[in-house]
């Protein structure tokens, strides 16, 4: 710090921006009850930048998809995003679910289109930044993953023969501008359903059909997958008023400060990375670790208990589209994640993704079958929680569990909510690829 | 057994006037200083069995007071011969107890000599090989606050009394007027051995760890380690596990398994490290490291030997090194 910057920060201690030359008259000022809340320094600031959104940079380069970063890749990905008549029914898109005017969620505790889905649809905003996919994260890439829902009874419910076949006819320029020519000809021999993954006529159907054949669909598939990685990738958030507040702190004029968050706010701010322990796993510009973790958010009765992890590294194992697969880009050896893939371990157990926090108090409800309808339950659950209930029948070990009763005051809890709602961002109506 | 204790002071003695010797001397033959680990290891496994017969020698003493002591208790009729025997019996405990507690120092001791004695052997055995000597750590700029870093721990019903509260966690710095939670390094006992170099449970090999830095066949993601003795956080990267017989010769052809958790944490690695391959005798390579956090690490490379197969996993041997990252 230098020197006199020192000296302004040791003397605005003892007199509120004393040696700030724009500093506003002593009315503005007389606002602010508690002064020393609006004091940040110098490694505070430092600290805080750390979750600012102008610290997120590019996401990471893609090994399994060289088209990751293809404008056209994404421009053909944009328009399969939002394509309804590539659906069986005609009736969903993926946008049916991550709703642009919804911070890419759909508001409901468990998706519907062909039918109700397991768990809730998660933001596709700062996807392309976790290594896995999904809430168990059963997909090692975005590719991979835009791939499922396709095949998926409860959503798009179509089969792999019929996706490429409407997308080939569709957006034959489009996908040979970026993929390069293919022969079309072989789309027409195809059966209407086939799928090494749908029921079983169309399992029938796939395997009748050659190994060429079936590589053909695989290759376009796969490449359908990469464009709308490639689209996702180009989401941007924009800057949220946390945002703002992060960059006038080393201003240092408690003042300004107080225009951008009130009072509560700032206590949040302090709860959130203190107290609370939020930042212990909702760290970084996007708020989340990308780690697996189990915080008992309670089981429905209904159902089979989460697995969680366990379940999504077994799904790997099997899976046809990963980065070790033929239609990765990758080559094995660059596949690290796979290659040491952690199978087992207590810790996996019921553990989810650590979603992001950004646009949280837009996107209700909360937690894999949204359990928890607002905030104010959600952090009631930290404060209060209950371990997850030890199925021994379901339950392949105990399960883990991750989280400790927060025990914050009323007042503290309702800090804590105001400032999550600092993190909404404006939805920003010129930007193209958000489609608005 | 005081003959025995003197017999061994005398020894140990001779063994410092050796050491001093050799830290002084330019020219030490590399056989030397493992001879001398050897005999320092011999001498500490003397030292330990003894130590282990003075503690069971003091248990039959307890037992004794124990039976002496019951029927004072019952009767209240007291009898000064038993006074006598029982003053006589809690000093011979308690000198049991003293000499077992000095052998089991003076074991470790001796111990600890013999590894930094070995280590001296071993490295001027591998020389050029060796890149590092340090005990690992993590890049000084990875700042501690973005791990799941507070005392996550598993909590359950059955374990109500779980730790302190999050408040009591917090740390106040004088630079920083967040409360931001203390964390990491909180449980790795002061003393703790972070050595790099160590022999292996039973005693029967000797390792060194370090960060392989040959990026000739890694892949994008290890090749920007520049740092030898630092580990990267949360990058998959290989290290180099160096392993001799007691003579300091490599040994080769070892089936290892890789193991990894923080103690302070109740989790493990988030991936499933495994050794590669041997790139020369002796010398393996364990690829798929991670660490997601910075805190109080152990890694545990376990000898799978054929011969153990009918064993229980408890008697086979293996390495564990602590690391504070």
């Amino acid at each position: 710090m230098p020197f006199t910057r020192a000296l302004c920060y040791l003397s605005s201690l003892i007199i509120l921006n004393a040696c700030s030359p724009d500093s506003g008259s002593p009315d503005d000022v007389k606002d602010i009850t508690d002064p020393e809340l609006y004091q940040f320094t110098e490694v505070d600031i430092q600290f805080l930048k750390r979750f600012s959104i102008s610290q997120l940079g590019e996401p990471p380069a893609s090994i399994s998809n060289k088209f990751a970063d293809d404008k056209n890749a994404a421009q053909l990905g944009k328009s399969l995003f939002f394509d309804k008549s590539l659906s069986k029914s005609g009736n969903f898109s993926c946008a049916t679910c991550h709703q642009p005017t919804l911070y890419f969620t759909d508001g409901l505790k468990r998706s519907k289109a062909a039918g109700t889905t397991r768990r809730s649809a998660p933001t596709v905003l700062g996807a392309a930044h976790s290594p896995w996919q999904f809430w168990d994260g059963r997909k090692d890439s975005l590719w991979s993953q835009a791939l499922g829902p396709i095949e998926d009874v409860n959503e798009y419910d179509t089969s792999r023969t019929a996706y490429v076949r409407k997308v080939l006819q569709k957006y034959a320029n489009e996908y040979q501008t970026v993929f390069g020519k293919i022969k079309l000809d072989f789309i027409k021999q195809l059966p209407e359903h086939a799928s090494p993954a749908g029921n079983e006529e169309s399992r029938n159907n796939w395997q009748s059909l050659d190994k060429k054949t079936q590589s053909q669909i695989n290759q376009v598939f796969s490449n359908t997958g990469k464009a709308m990685m490639a689209y996702q990738r180009q989401l941007q958030i924009p800057e949220s008023r946390f945002d703002l507040f992060i960059e006038t702190l080393p201003t240092n004029q408690p003042h300004r400060l107080a225009e951008i968050f009130s009072a509560e706010e700032v206590r949040g701010l302090r709860l959130f990375v203190g107290k609370a322990n939020c930042a212990s796993c909702h760290n970084g510009p996007l708020f989340t670790n990308y780690e697996f973790h189990n915080i008992g958010a309670p089981d429905p009765q209904d159902q089979t208990v989460e697995l969680g992890r366990h379940e999504g590294v077994k799904s790997l194992l099997t899976d046809e589209f990963t980065c070790l697969s033929e239609w990765s880009d990758a080559k094995e050896n660059e596949c690290a994640e796979m290659r040491f893939l952690k199978t087992n371990g207590t810790e996996l157990v019921g553990a989810l993704k650590t979603p992001s926090l950004r646009n949280i108090a837009v996107t209700a409800p909360y937690m894999q079958f949204g359990q928890f309808d607002s905030l104010k339950q959600v952090i009631a659950h930290y404060n209060r929680p209950t371990p997850p209930v030890y199925n021994r029948e379901q339950h392949p070990s105990r399960p883990h569990f991750d989280i400790m009763p927060l025990k914050l005051s009323e007042q503290e809890a309702l800090a804590l909510e105001s400032f999550l709602g600092t993190l909404t961002s404006p939805l920003p109506k010129d930007d193209p690829w958000w489609g608005l | 057994m005081k003959i025995i204790k003197i017999v061994l002071s005398v020894l140990l003695f001779g063994n410092y006037s050796t050491l001093c010797a050799f830290a002084t001397s330019q020219t030490t033959p590399v056989n030397e200083y493992i001879d001398l680990a050897n005999e320092q290891l011999k001498q500490a496994r003397e030292v330990q069995k003894a130590s282990r017969q003075l503690i069971v020698d003091a248990n039959k003493v307890r037992k004794q007071l124990k039976q002496l002591r019951a029927p004072q208790l019952q009767t209240n009729n007291f009898v000064e011969t038993r006074k006598e025997s029982v003053s006589e019996l809690v000093k011979l405990l308690e000198l049991k107890q003293k000499e077992g507690a000095e052998l089991r120092t003076l074991s470790k001791r001796l111990k600890q000599l013999a590894a930094s004695n070995f280590e001296e052997g071993f490295i001027h055995r591998w020389q050029s090989k060796i890149t590092n000597r340090e005990p690992l750590t993590m890049d000084s700029e990875v700042e501690n606050f973005f791990a799941h870093n507070a005392r996550i721990r598993s909590v359950h019903k059955n374990m109500p009394s779980a730790k302190a509260t999050p408040s009591q966690d917090t740390k106040e710095r004088s630079d920083m007027s967040l409360l931001v939670p203390s964390l990491m390094k909180q449980n790795a006992p002061p003393d703790l051995n972070i050595n790099a170099f160590k022999f292996s449970r039973e005693e029967k090999l000797f390792a060194h760890i370090e960060v392989h830095t040959d990026t000739s066949t890694s892949n994008s993601e290890t090749n920007d380690i520049t740092n030898v003795s630092a580990v990267p956080l949360n990058k998959i990267h290989r290290w180099r596990l160096m392993v001799t017989d007691l003579s300091g010769n490599p040994v080769e052809n070892i089936q290892f398994k890789v193991e990894g958790h923080m103690p302070g944490h109740v989790h493990g690695l988030p991936t499933a490290p495994r050794v590669t391959h041997e790139v020369e005798p002796g010398v393996y390579i364990v690829d798929g490291m991670k660490f997601q956090m910075k805190g109080w690490w152990v890694m545990k490379f376990i000898v799978e030997s054929e011969k153990n197969e009918n064993d229980s996993p408890k008697h086979a041997d293996f390495f564990t090194f602590n690391l504070v990252l």
